[in-house]
């Protein structure tokens, strides 16, 4: 049997009434100051619509039972516990920051689109480490990251810097999207977000903002190692 | 999940993003970018093979930057990061 992994916490959630995609009852493994959400299966799931959905709600649910969750990304097996304790990726210095800055958060998603022709892509800003790094560099990269998105993306993530808790972008490639803006707010604060949203007023003839959420904080893993 | 338009022009009413985002498939939307592109990322096993995936998926993986997640991932079974 391998470990299917839904999350990691800070705090060891009551899981008693889920149960994991293929039905398997929900377990934590204990992590180094952090436990990991999983289930004992023998393989994973394709990645249909249905099954989307049911991670999706399953994520939801230990979202709302956590002050802080980090999802993992779908079909992620591990072959055991020992596997899991030893992986960079979920070792204290990584996850401990990831895990303070989605506490008591959620996450919002903009979607900047336009019928304009494409822009080229830019990598993902990386999120600034605020346990390691001081105001004004976290100030400065900040304002890169703003500064590389489209002045549509921007305006719109101003109208809602008061309620920002944190913050990661990334450019459209492909005719259509300017941007993808994902936010970091305090959890509850999803309708006062949407309002800014609509008070920010009309953009440019051709340009749309997108608005979803809450969800869990899933665009604010660690990076990729 | 809600979807909701804030400010847009005619034109952006019928361009591909806007009909994917907005349109019947803007929950599948947020699926595939929220589960497929994000979250935390473990050097295990992926199950993401093309097989059994709806072309549905490659499109909004193309929209949403995450072409590389799903479309090359041409092992039908599984894949390892």
């Amino acid at each position: 049997m391998k470990l299917y992994v839904y999350a990691v916490t800070d705090l060891s959630p009551d899981l008693t009434d889920l149960s994991g995609l293929q039905h398997e009852p929900l377990e934590t493994a204990a992590l180094d100051r952090a436990f990991a959400i999983v289930g004992r299966v023998a393989d994973g799931v394709p990645p249909t619509r249905t099954t989307l959905e049911a991670q999706d709600r399953l994520v939801r649910a230990m979202h709302e039972r956590s002050r802080s969750l980090l999802p993992a990304r779908f079909g992620t097996l591990v072959t055991d516990e020992d596997a899991l304790r030893r992986h960079p990726a979920l070792q204290q210095d990584v996850l401990g920051p990831a895990l303070e800055r989605v506490r008591g958060r959620e996450q919002m998603t903009l979607r900047i689109v336009t019928d304009r022709p494409a822009v080229a892509p830019v990598a993902d800003e990386p999120p600034a480490d605020p346990a390691s790094e001081g105001a004004g560099r976290r100030y400065l990269e900040r304002r890169r990251a703003l500064e590389a998105l489209p002045e549509e993306a921007r305006a719109v993530t101003r109208a809602v810097a008061a309620l920002t808790r944190g913050e990661r972008s990334q450019r459209g490639s492909v005719a259509g999207v300017l941007a993808t803006v994902y936010h970091l707010i305090d959890r509850g604060r999803s309708a006062d977000y949407r309002a800014k949203i609509a008070e920010a007023g009309t953009l440019r003839q051709g340009v749309s903002v997108i608005v979803n959420g809450p969800a869990p904080a899933y665009a604010f893993a660690p990076e990729d190692r | 999940l809600e979807a909701a338009i804030v400010a847009d022009g005619p034109a952006a009413r019928h361009s591909l993003a806007s009909a994917l985002l907005d349109g019947p498939d803007a929950t599948l939307v947020e699926l595939v970018d929220n589960l497929l592109d994000k979250g935390v990322v473990l050097d295990a096993e992926l199950v993401l093979g093309l097989a059994g995936v709806d072309l549905v998926y490659v499109r909004l993986a193309a929209l949403l930057c995450a072409a590389d997640r799903v479309v090359s991932s041409a092992d039908p079974v599984s894949r390892r990061r």
